[in-house]
């Protein structure tokens, strides 16, 4: 190059290191369009390279009406299983995400951010009983649920385990063995993360889903 | 006949257990659909034996039992724990995501309620307790 063009060369990047260092946000507002780098939250445990599309699936909500993949997209979907005779771990889980979906206060995050319960146990957990448990938390909250085999597709793919502990046809008591963390599903229908849910962490959270929804 | 008085005097902190302290009964609110309630409390033995729970009952539950929700497997789970022993000086805490009674209610539950709880002692001892029902 010759000696003008280097001149300008310099002067052009004094300007813009000039520029970056006055206006630093507009610079890392570049960066931050890409995915939200796990450093940067707090509580919730980003999968990375291991986030993984979610298959077809096909569970019936409490509004009786068909639950699958579609539903997910464009939404940041925070998902966990349980059944509603859980009487100590799926209503602690509950009360937690309830305060974690208060503490987000833009309407923009709020509207794109959706909790699901899959309930585990069909044999009690029909529509109606879903519904009153639902309504109980957040009437906006989705629970769902469908015979094993469907129910299985979904666990499968989100690394879910289950285990009924029926011990005789008709036993109306029985207790369910169910992973207890939640698991994260972004508007491109993946499994991207997971989270185990801490009442001291709700603003932690509503932070993370706030800068993932923003991220975007 | 003094002797027998003195005798009886130091054997009366043996012949009966001391009283648990217990704190912050509460029992989370559910819908009336739902079958079960968990109910918690802190429980502190201020006396110098051992004391076990054997027995947990009230007119408002058809069942209640002790569990501690576990994690095995990768999965939460609920081990029933037929006894819970509080040594002497000790604290055991039934807290949500730990111990916890399962309770099978006869009727609703209505936040703000007060409903007597009555704990057995290994001793035949037993003590009634204030659960308030909270959201």
């Amino acid at each position: 190059m010759n000696r003008s063009s280097n001149t300008l060369f310099a002067v052009l990047a004094l300007i813009a290191g000039l520029l970056i260092s006055v206006y630093p946000d507009q610079a890392s507002a570049v960066q931050a369009k890409s995915q939200t780098s796990p450093a940067e939250l707090e509580a919730i445990t980003m999968l990375g390279a291991d986030t993984r599309a979610l298959p077809e699936f096909e569970l019936i909500d409490h509004h009786s009406k068909t639950l699958d993949r579609s539903r997910f997209k464009g939404k940041w979907s925070l998902m966990f299983f349980g059944y509603t005779s859980c009487p100590d771990v799926c209503p602690t889980t509950l009360n937690t995400i309830s305060h974690v979906v208060s503490a987000l206060h833009d309407p923009r995050v709020q509207d794109t951010v959706k909790v699901y319960f899959v309930s585990v146990d069909p044999g009690r957990d029909k529509p109606e009983l879903l519904a009153s448990y639902m309504n109980y938390f957040n009437p906006d909250f989705i629970a769902a649920t469908s015979d094993v085999n469907n129910l299985d597709i979904l666990t499968d793919a989100l690394g879910v385990s289950y285990r009924i502990g029926k011990k005789a046809e008709g036993d109306p008591s029985y207790t369910v063995d169910h992973s207890g963390f939640v698991a994260l599903i972004n508007p491109d229908v993946e499994f991207a993360g997971l989270l185990f849910t801490d009442p001291a962490q709700v603003q932690a959270v509503a932070r993370d889903l706030t800068r993932l929804v923003n991220g975007r | 006949m003094r002797r027998i008085i003195l005798l009886m005097l130091t054997l009366f902190p043996v012949i009966t257990l001391a009283e648990l302290q217990i704190d912050n009964a509460w029992i989370k609110n559910l819908p009336p659909t739902v079958p079960v309630r968990a109910g918690y409390m802190e429980i502190h033995n201020p006396g110098t034996e051992v004391i076990s729970i054997v027995s947990v009952s009230s007119e408002a539950f058809s069942s209640i039992d002790v569990h501690e929700t576990v994690m095995k497997d990768g999965m939460m789970r609920m081990e029933h724990v037929p006894v819970l022993t509080i040594q002497p000086g000790a604290r055991v805490t039934l807290e949500p995501g730990g111990l916890h009674m399962m309770m099978h209610p006869l009727k609703p539950t209505i936040v703000g309620e007060s409903i007597p709880v009555k704990l057995e002692m290994n001793d035949g001892s037993q003590q009634t307790l204030s659960f308030s029902v909270r959201p």
